[in-house]
């Protein structure tokens, strides 16, 4: 029986004669950090996006907790959080206020959505900023805030693009062992990368050509 | 987990507390610009209106009303469901819908709430306006049992709208196309056979004196059956809501919100516009060589069929209502003909979108730097052959649909006379004009958020709203002055307008009109030093 939270089998993505993604298999267990490197076009932004069932396979398949990727299944939607593409963020409400947002979406409007935007809040370093609108922030604060949004509601499989992109090394470090802690408590992370820190505390290295 | 209901709740509390930011005086401010607006515009029309509805009610037999209440009935229906295509009551800030789009809520959950609360404000905003227009023709504010009954016909009116709204934004073409036509053939019913499905159009055809009688009660069933069925198909159309389709309208809204809170809607409407699809290679000839400008146009405008199929309804419809307008006001005064006429050039003038792309390309050929080069000039050949092929066609059609037209309603007969012929074709020429003057708007001119300071505060807002509608004023201002006009001082009077929308359009790409008509005339490579030694 596949115990694997998230996996491809030989996922293969193809526009016209071009590939973007060559036949990828790999499997995920719960709690394990996987890191998705390559050079640039090699398809690992394609293969996030497979896996998150924004991106239709032209051979192979995607699985999440053993079913074919279906983002349109709210259960399915409970499991995996992803940023993969950019998200649609509020210019008119503060950054403490958007994190709270998603916080309540899943939480309600209670002390655990309090508590969990507050904490989020705290181990991104985003405290000083909570009450700045996103175009107050710099490139690198605005991923910090990107990262908040989807780390802070709760899921079993975490889909990052680049989630070092604009960040300086004090960061990027802050970042690796707040995936690690997620990955402890049995969190999934997938992560695609050109960070060799963060690929240096993955358990698993998928390469792509 | 938290129940359902207590999360959305949530959500949108967090997102009503960012209204909460503005200071009493800005919020104080906006009241106030919305009052100065409704006491400048909204109330003299209000009042316009109530007195000629009385006189509508008095003098017009019920044989003429019947048709025009109904088809007013089936264009509030036909016309929720053309909104809802592009803006529907599930339009919601992009960030909220991303947020419970994320959740593992399923979709109706979040939505059916939202849908309910704006259809019902949609219902109630057509209900009222039904039923003030419905007592206002019969002025029968005093009998309890017609009031009753044209507030229940108006509200079913209504949530028959409000329900048309929801399937146009979520269904498919076909779907919204037959809901449509079912919904056409309802308002149709009540023409050719005994059954009175819409009663609100009964008790407005019979005028002055309206009664409520048993097939006014049988009518109200009928059109409680037809909202039944409509609202379960728009609660139908929820549960089939594509999440991808709501958030690529919802980021558009958001868009075109910011455009027109920075004064520039005509961007926010150009969101809006079609993608062109089909016929890649039908601009060019065997040999590789481009078509011509009227193949040009065409091929243009069947590159995005539906909205040249209702450009040219447009056109067709508002050439007959112009016609049909000056034949008639040169025949009675009153509301009725000065309406058909304004309704008519505002017809044309929206029906004109599809035949002016060429006009935004000659906009950005002025206005951007060279892009292709140097070539033989002709682009005022290039970019007025089509719009005026068009209009000229579509403006025969509709002169001749208007001789039909007023010996079937005996409202001038003989059809229109050559007065009334020269006014037509003057009111097509005012809006081409406006359109053009509309289609070469690039930037808000800065200038036009400078402060005019007046005793009842800055107006400033109102002018960015002329600014804004430039084209309609323009229309609906030279309506009103050939209404007064002689056929022979109107041709001046749509000269001068004409030419003033051609110099003020020709102007707003920044650069001098003359030396923009040389580089018209002349070839289109030409340096700026020498069209200046020109």
């Amino acid at each position: 029986m596949d115990e694997s939270t998230i996996s491809s089998h030989e996922a293969t993505v193809q526009i016209g004669d071009t590939t973007l993604l060559r036949p990828t298999s790999f499997a995920a267990l719960a709690g394990e950090l996987w890191c998705l490197t390559g050079p640039n076009g090699s398809g690992k932004t394609t293969l996030l996006r497979a896996l998150g069932g924004r991106l239709t396979l032209t051979a192979g398949s995607c699985h999440l907790a053993g079913r074919p990727v279906d983002p349109n299944q709210p259960s399915q939607r409970r499991l995996l959080a992803a940023l993969v593409e950019p998200i649609p963020v509020a210019r008119d409400l503060t950054v403490a206020e958007q994190i709270s947002m998603v916080a309540a979406s899943w939480f309600g409007g209670g002390s655990e959505s309090r508590e969990r935007t507050s904490t989020m809040l705290e181990e991104l370093g985003l405290n000083d900023l909570r009450d700045r609108f996103p175009h107050e922030l710099s490139a690198g604060q605005l991923q910090l805030f990107g990262l908040a949004l989807v780390l802070v509601r709760p899921s079993d499989v975490l889909l990052l693009d680049e989630p070092e992109r604009h960040l300086d090394s004090a960061r990027t470090d802050r970042l690796a062992e707040l995936l690690v802690r997620r990955t402890q408590t049995g969190t999934t992370v997938i992560a695609a990368t050109h960070e060799p820190r963060l690929v240096e505390a993955a358990h698993h290295r998928l390469a792509l050509v | 987990m938290t129940a359902a209901g207590e999360r959305i709740t949530a959500v949108w509390q967090i997102h009503r507390r960012r209204d909460g930011r503005g200071s009493p005086g800005g919020r104080a401010y906006g009241v106030y610009l919305i009052a100065l607006a409704a006491a400048l515009y909204v109330v003299p029309a209000g009042v316009l209106v109530a007195r000629e509805l009385g006189t509508i009610g008095r003098q017009t037999a019920e044989s003429d009303l019947r048709p025009v209440a109904l088809a007013c009935v089936a264009a509030c229906w036909l016309g929720a469901l053309v909104l809802g295509r592009f803006w529907g009551p599930l339009v919601m800030p992009p960030f909220v819908l991303h947020v419970l789009q994320s959740t593992d809520l399923p979709p109706p959950t979040y939505l059916t709430r939202v849908a309910r609360r704006r259809i019902i404000g949609a219902s109630l905003v057509v209900t009222l306006l039904a039923v003030l227009l419905a007592l206002g023709i019969n002025r029968a504010f005093g009998r309890i049992d017609v009031v009753v009954v044209s507030v229940a016909s108006a509200l079913l009116t209504g949530v028959i709208a409000g329900s048309c709204w929801l399937i146009g934004q979520l269904r498919s073409g076909l779907v919204v196309a037959t809901t449509g036509a079912a919904l056409l053939a309802v308002s149709a019913t009540a023409l050719v056979v005994d059954l009175q499905p819409i009663p609100l159009a009964t008790l407005v055809a019979q005028g002055a004196s309206p009664s409520v009688g048993s097939d006014v009660l049988l009518g109200l069933a009928q059109l409680a059956a037809v909202a039944a069925l409509v609202g379960w198909a728009a609660h139908r159309a929820i549960m089939l809501a594509s999440p991808d389709r709501l958030a690529r309208e919802s980021t558009r809204a958001a868009q075109a919100l910011v455009f027109t809170g920075t004064g520039t809607f005509h961007d926010a409407l150009a969101l809006y516009r079609p993608r062109p699809a089909g016929l890649r290679h039908a601009l060019l000839r065997h040999d590789g060589r481009l078509r011509g400008p009227v193949a040009h146009g065409v091929v243009r405008a069947l590159r995005t069929p539906v909205r040249a199929g209702f450009g040219l309804a447009c056109l067709l419809a508002g050439s007959t209502l112009a016609s049909v307008g000056t034949a008639w006001s040169g025949a009675a005064d009153g509301l009725g003909p000065t309406s058909t006429w304004t309704a008519g050039a505002v017809l044309v003038y929206l029906g004109a979108g599809w035949i002016s792309e060429t006009w935004r390309s000659l906009r950005d050929e002025l206005y951007l730097p060279a892009l292709l080069g140097g070539r033989d000039g002709g682009a005022a050949v290039r970019h007025t052959t089509w719009p005026i092929l068009a209009s000229l066609v579509t403006g025969l059609v509709g002169w001749s649909a208007s001789h039909v037209l007023l010996e079937a309603t005996d409202l001038a007969r003989g059809g229109p006379d050559v007065a009334a012929s020269v006014l037509m074709a003057l009111t097509v020429v005012v809006a081409l004009a406006a359109r053009f003057l509309r289609e070469m708007k690039v930037q808000l001119p800065v200038e036009t958020l400078t402060p005019i300071v007046t005793p009842f505060g800055d107006l400033s807002g109102l002018r960015v709203l002329a600014w804004q509608f430039d084209g309609l004023l323009t229309v609906m201002v030279s309506v009103a002055v050939l209404g007064v006009a002689t056929p022979g001082s109107g041709v001046i009077v749509v000269a001068a307008i004409a030419g003033t929308c051609l110099w003020w359009g020709l102007e707003r790409v920044d650069r001098a009109p003359w030396a923009l008509l040389l580089r018209l005339r002349y070839r289109t490579g030409r340096t700026d030093r020498e069209i200046s030694r020109c």
